[in-house]
């Protein structure tokens, strides 16, 4: 046994105190023992010594623990206290999820923050130089990805003032504009977010930036395409390439705070 | 009984501590073997709920204090209804030790002579 197990075994026979009590007890357990400890360490004794003559010296902890159950003998604010965090919690649910979005939202949003390239998204790759991007209706459309596509997974985070950006893939493959032109582009998805869980994200700062290809003749918007929540921006961009680049540019100059994050494209695609 | 009494008699030391000033629970243990030559070594974890009972009871009553090593402690303070709990008490334990003493002072197994 030792000191967190010895603290343990008291606790367990504690059947009417409120969390707040169980921590306090714990914390008094724990700062009384590592005080016995610290003396014996500093009049000699080995670690191990030290913790065993620690432990006999507290003396039973089942007695102990029975001892103290003895001390706190009502439930009453043990069971207000539980009905109260109850309560609580279903007063304010309906409000958070008002305030803040959807419980769908909720979950994209900690998926995002865990695993952002999680759903294999639907690419944009065709609306790369549409004049009506983004899309109105993002979801129906299919992707046009064909011949050279390639796809690579990324996770390049930068922290921009108290958010972070979060480049998660990037692919390659051939599109056409309203002209029916085609030619070879890279797409760019990321994510960002607050630093702080469920704060909010500067979205007029990371929902406008500029992606540039290698040789800097080709400049397009990157930005937030679907405004789900206010904790999380999805964050698109494309721009034409040439065969055989190796990267674009993600930028951006507002602020005050200009950044430049090179993205590196999937070696496939170089001829 | 004798059970109850133990755990009386902890109460008395530990309220007798807390008349000069105030302390934690390690403290309380150290202090009270050094001032009774070790004669009172008690298993330091029934410390605590001799001292929860007295907060509970209001008798003492307890906060927080960061050390200098950075942690924090919680210290005791001695009430006015547990100043008054000590006379009290006090009082009954000399009365019971001085029936004790004369009682043994008239055995005459124990006379030196």
């Amino acid at each position: 046994m030792d000191r967190r197990e010895y603290t343990a075994q008291v606790l367990s026979c504690l059947r009417r105190v409120t969390w707040d009590e169980r921590e306090a007890i714990r914390a008094e357990l724990d700062g009384h023992m590592e005080d016995h400890f610290e003396s014996l360490r500093e009049l000699g004794y080995d670690e191990r010594e030290a913790e065993e003559r620690t432990l006999a010296a507290m003396g039973d902890p089942a007695e102990v623990g029975r001892e103290l159950n003895q001390q706190y003998t009502g439930w009453g604010w043990v069971i207000f206290g539980r009905i109260a965090k109850l309560a609580t919690i279903l007063m304010l649910l309906p409000l958070f999820l008002q305030v803040f979005g959807s419980t769908s939202s909720l979950a994209e949003y900690l998926k995002y923050r865990i695993d952002p390239d999680f759903s294999g998204r639907t690419l944009f790759l065709e609306y790369a130089a549409s004049s009506t991007f983004p899309p109105e209706s993002v979801q129906d459309k299919v992707p046009l990805l064909s011949g050279a596509e390639a796809v690579l997974p990324l996770d390049i985070r930068l922290q921009v003032g108290n958010d972070e950006l979060r480049v998660f893939r990037v692919s390659v493959g051939e599109t056409e504009d309203d002209t029916g032109r085609r030619f070879l582009a890279a797409e760019v998805l990321a994510v960002a977010y607050d630093r702080i869980p469920f704060g909010v994200v500067a979205s007029r700062r990371l929902g406008e930036m500029t992606l540039t290809s290698q040789n800097r003749q080709c400049t397009a918007w990157c930005g937030d395409f679907f405004n789900a929540s206010d904790w999380y921006l999805e964050i698109e961009g494309t721009v034409e390439i040439r065969p055989g680049d190796t990267y674009v540019t993600l930028s951006q100059d507002l602020y005050g705070e200009p950044f430049s994050l090179q993205i590196p494209l999937p070696e496939e695609v170089a001829p | 009984m004798a059970r109850k009494q133990t755990m009386d008699h902890t109460q008395l030391l530990v309220l007798s501590l807390l008349a000069g000033e105030d302390m934690y629970g390690y403290q309380m243990i150290v202090e009270l073997a050094r001032r009774s030559d070790h004669t009172f070594e008690m298993k330091e974890g029934t410390l605590y709920p001799v001292l929860h009972g007295l907060e509970r009871s209001g008798a003492v009553e307890a906060y927080e204090q960061e050390a200098p090593t950075g942690r924090v402690r919680k210290y005791y303070h001695l009430t006015r209804r547990g100043a008054a709990f000590l006379k009290e008490e006090a009082r009954a334990w000399q009365t019971y030790s001085g029936a004790v003493n004369a009682v043994l002072r008239a055995c005459p197994a124990l006379d030196p002579a």
